[in-house]
């Protein structure tokens, strides 16, 4: 039974509900909910974006005196290569 | 002595996505890490597969165009987490470079190349200058890059350190390389 139909069995009178625009209404109020709901999480999600950047003490580049190069200090692992792969295994798995 | 090589995001995306397809580049990042090589990768590299490991993630999600955030905190920690990883390989220099907007017109009007290009042409002739030696510009872009950059540096398929493509390779078929050049002696060329 749609909703309509239930107004009509109340014997409202179903124009009266129509002029009152109430389902145009309703759609608006509900948008404006979601849109306030989409902002508050993309707010929080920048939010913790920019926590996560401003952790990241690895990107600490140091120059070589005799070529001039910038390059990023970094202790090297044996196994990188492998757990790169393995990582990206399960991720898109 | 060593070659230097400057390595392109496909590589790093070969390598990070479809190693059992593209051999040639996953075996270059294994010899990169035994020391036959010295590579080198810019800041902008990595972005660029940060975010070719993002769409990948959101088309395998099944979305076209991405609404809102589809891929979760924690994925994209674990991708982020990936590539810091991947930058402690051994023999692999992560790099930075100083770059300006005239430099990279320049680049693009002289080559013709995607502006997204421009940068890593602009980092291998750095590099070159700072190290007064041949940098090789490692990329597997058969379209562009590869011939359009071999203008200013010296380019090269990430198939160069195997004597000969085996069809045992998943891509042996379908890869460009293949197709542009059979004769293996010809991409030598380029390292003498």
């Amino acid at each position: 039974m749609s909703f309509l139909s239930a107004i009509s069995e109340m014997k409202l009178d179903q124009n009266l509900f129509m002029k009152l625009e109430i389902p145009n209404v309703l759609g608006k109020i509900f948008s404006a909910f979601k849109q306030l709901f989409d902002t508050i999480a993309t707010i929080a999600h920048r939010l913790s974006n920019i926590e996560k950047l401003g952790i990241e003490e690895n990107w600490a580049y140091e120059t070589d005196p005799i070529t001039g190069i910038s390059i990023l200090k970094v202790e090297k692992d044996p196994m990188a290569v492998k757990k790169t792969r393995n990582a990206l295994k399960n991720l898109f798995q | 002595m060593l070659l230097d090589l400057f390595l392109d995001s496909n590589i790093l995306i070969n390598h990070f996505c479809e190693a059992d397809k593209y051999l040639c580049s996953s075996q270059l990042i294994d010899k990169v890490e035994n020391g036959d090589y010295i590579a080198w990768v810019s800041d902008f590299v990595y972005s660029e597969a940060l975010g070719e490991l993002k769409n990948r993630l959101e088309k395998r999600k099944g979305l076209k165009v991405s609404k809102g955030e589809v891929i979760s905190k924690t994925e994209l920690e674990r991708m982020i987490e990936t590539i810091e990883t991947f930058k402690k390989t051994r023999h692999l220099n992560s790099t930075s470079v100083s770059l300006n907007q005239t430099m990279i017109y320049d680049r693009v009007k002289t080559l013709c190349i995607q502006a997204k290009d421009a940068p890593i042409v602009m980092c291998v002739e750095e590099l070159e200058q700072k190290l007064k030696k041949n940098v090789y510009l490692v990329t597997a872009d058969m379209d562009t890059l590869f011939f359009k950059a071999k203008r200013l540096v010296k380019t090269l398929h990430p198939s160069f350190h195997m004597e000969k493509c085996t069809s045992l390779c998943p891509s042996y078929f379908s890869c460009d390389w293949k197709n542009h050049f059979t004769n293996f002696e010809k991409k030598n060329h380029y390292l003498i």
